[in-house]
């Protein structure tokens, strides 16, 4: 299945935002630099239209110019314009104020009673039209036309005074700051995709090596782990639980791996006996008391392999169902005292005695499962019991817990041994050594029986004194 | 040729014992580590075959410590069968591996093969002028002409023929020869080489007095 690559998704947000806060930024830089342009031509224009005004009222003979007022009076309007106040003649301005003029710059004055233009500038100057708003107030105003940006200002003396200015070339520079602005922009976005790739590249290189690694595992090699030393915290602690993961799974791998090899080797023994007998009996004619030992031999090796198979079987569907078919209410005493009743003839013979304290101990369960707790413990005893020793076996509630035991005085268990067990096919050696009967089975399928009904098996011994074995059921698992 | 079977499982040690002594080979048994290594490092066997799986010492530990004084050669005779458990075993010193369970014939095969390249004789046929020994199937002919020899006589000849050139003392053939379990006079070792002697109807076998026998290259 293909999927989606979170880190070109990464990516492409990280791009998108990236782009959207540059491109805001350009906007907006732009717009201050748009603002500041026009009202550095607007204040020009107020200048000029100032200018021109004052130029203006120069000609007239009221009021007179204040005396500080230009001490080279050499560019100052001509005096012989005062008598012509009521019959303007148009004006030439002085060059100080037509020097203030750019190029593009020009200015018109128009005589509203006259009705017509009094001076102008400029060669558009015919073609620019009278503000055509009431002259009612003398405030400095605007207008555009076009690419045209024009001030104009009603005077009390009832002329009107433009300045204006082609903003052509403000607008090409403007132009241009733009196509700087995005030729940045595009620069900035790039130099930061390419860190932001980068820095997604470095890590997912970790989560790809986390990856790989837990790939190798996956194919079997379960001893690998992943290198969390040298990682990032957040990965780190990712890496760290995977691996805890992969090392309890190693285990679990192990120990059922160790199972197997276990239950091969035990019927591995006993299938090299049949051969071997078998091969040798065949080799030769022999006497009859020979091949009888052989077959003996070959039975004995059978059997073995039937307790085997049959104690292999059970712990498979101990394992696999847990539990099959309706638990009924049964009293462990009861299970207890007909197993023992059953094992008192074999007690007998290797001189053991076996006592009982069997109180009522009720526990919903199947009690073929747990008779069969009870005689593998109760032969285990016997097995390890010195002739003339005791076995006790009792059945109770204590603390309202259903509660069974059996004692030995026997050889015990080393406290190395201990731990072990109820581990499948752990053999105590060698004290307890490879006696053809015992794989190593029956304690563990103790625990397995006792553990599917819920409860709990544990072994304390003294070695040279004996073992106890206690099976114990939490109070809600009784039914008393 | 003397063997040694270290094996815990006290049926199969007898069944083996008993095959392997029906081929002709003096056999000692062992069913622990422990006796196993005493044994092993306080007599001369042509090979040792070794479980894995024993109580006390197990075969790894048993093989180390007797690497220690002896080459002896070994062959692990076990059912674990996992490549790390055979390469454990023979880069322990192991000379061969062979898993349970097995068949007797291939043990037997491997077993003379062991004993064969011990004794730096790699072919399993030897051939001394007119007598051929076939050590496969313990046959010796003399001129083409089969010659039955007891089993003990037969032992004799083929460890002679082993490690011909050699003068073996009376008491290596007889360790080679006997087992744990006779307590024949070891003068009726000259007994045997007298009869084998009249049976090849040659002077194969050359007495060296007051050093013992050798058969010459």
């Amino acid at each position: 299945m293909r999927r989606k690559s979170i880190r070109l998704r990464l990516l492409a947000w990280f791009g998108f935002f990236l782009a959207a806060l540059v491109a805001g930024f350009g906007v907006v830089a732009f717009q201050f630099q748009k603002r500041a342009d026009f009202g550095d031509v607007d204040a020009a224009l107020a200048l000029r239209v100032d200018a021109v005004s004052r130029a203006f009222r120069g000609s007239e003979p009221h009021p007179p110019p204040p005396p500080d007022f230009h001490e080279d009076r050499h560019h100052g309007p001509p005096p012989d314009f005062g008598p012509r106040f009521h019959n303007r003649t148009p004006v030439q301005l002085p060059d100080e104020v037509l020097r203030q003029f750019e190029p593009g710059d020009y200015f018109a004055v128009w005589g509203l009673r006259e009705n017509r233009l009094l001076a102008q500038s400029g060669p558009e100057a015919d073609a620019i039209p009278r503000p055509t708003d009431s002259p009612t107030e003398t405030r400095l105003r605007y207008r555009t036309r076009g690419s045209i940006r024009e001030a104009y200002l009603y005077t009390e003396r009832g002329d009107c005074i433009l300045a204006g200015r082609d903003l052509a070339p403000l607008q090409a520079r403007l132009r241009l700051f733009a196509g700087q602005l995005v030729v940045a922009g595009v620069l900035v976005l790039l130099l930061g995709l390419g860190g932001g790739g980068m820095a997604s590249r470095l890590l997912f290189a970790s989560i790809r090596r986390i990856g790989a690694t837990a790939r190798r595992i996956a194919d079997g090699n379960l001893a690998e782990r992943i290198p969390a030393a040298d990682m990032d915290r957040e990965l780190g602690e990712l890496a760290d639980v995977l691996n805890s993961t992969f090392a309890r799974l190693d285990a679990a791998f192990a120990r059922q791996q160790q199972f197997t090899a276990d239950a091969a080797h035990e019927l591995r023994t006993p299938l090299a006996v049949i051969l071997s007998e078998t091969q040798t009996a065949l080799r030769r004619d022999r006497a009859p008391e020979e091949y009888r030992d052989s077959i003996r031999a070959c039975e004995e090796a059978a059997q073995q392999m039937r307790r085997l198979s049959d104690s292999l079987l059970e712990l498979a569907r101990l394992d696999a169902a847990g539990e099959q078919g309706q638990r009924i209410d049964a009293d462990l005493a009861q299970i207890a005292a007909d197993c023992t009743a059953q094992l008192r003839p074999l007690a007998a013979q290797r001189n053991v005695q076996i006592e009982t304290d069997l109180r009522p101990a009720p526990l919903a369960c199947h009690p073929d499962q747990i008779a069969r707790v009870f005689a593998n413990l109760i032969s285990n005893a016997l097995e390890y019991s010195h002739p003339e020793g005791r076995i006790r076996v009792t059945t109770g509630t204590p603390d309202g817990k259903t509660t069974a035991t059996v004692a030995d005085t026997g050889i015990g268990i080393s406290p190395a041994d201990l731990p072990h067990v109820f581990d499948r096919f752990y053999r105590t050696s060698p004290a307890r050594s490879h006696s053809a009967a015992h794989a190593g089975l029956g304690l563990a399928i103790c625990k397995a029986i006792v553990e599917t009904h819920g409860g709990r098996i544990s072994a304390a011994s003294t070695p040279g004194a004996g073992t106890i074995m206690t099976l114990c059921w939490p109070a809600a698992g009784g039914t008393a | 040729m003397r063997l040694l079977v270290i094996e815990d499982e006290v049926r199969l040690l007898r069944n083996l014992a008993k095959a392997l002594r029906e081929e002709g080979y003096a056999v000692d048994t062992a069913a622990d580590g422990e006796e196993g290594l005493y044994k092993a490092q306080n007599s001369d066997y042509d090979a040792i075959v070794l479980d894995v799986m024993l109580p006390g010492l197990d075969g790894w530990q048993v093989l180390a410590r007797l690497r220690k004084t002896r080459k002896t050669p070994v062959l692990f005779l076990t059912a674990r069968d996992t490549t790390a458990d055979r390469i454990r075993g023979l880069d322990g010193g192991g000379d061969d591996y062979l898993v349970k369970p097995f068949d007797l014939s291939e043990l037997f095969a491997r077993l003379r093969a062991l004993i064969r390249r011990a004794a730096d004789r790699p072919s399993p046929e030897i051939a001394l002028g007119e007598v051929k020994i076939d050590t496969r199937a313990r046959t010796v002919s003399v001129g083409g002409q089969p010659v039955p020899l007891t089993a003990k006589e037969y032992m004799i000849l083929e460890y002679l023929a082993h490690h011909r050139g050699k003068v073996i003392t009376r008491t290596e053939l007889y360790e080679h020869v006997f087992d744990e379990r006779a307590d024949t006079m070891s003068n009726l070792l000259d007994v045997h080489v007298y009869n084998l002697r009249k049976k090849l109807a040659c002077d194969l076998i050359v007495t060296r007095r007051g050093l013992g026998y050798c058969i010459e290259e």
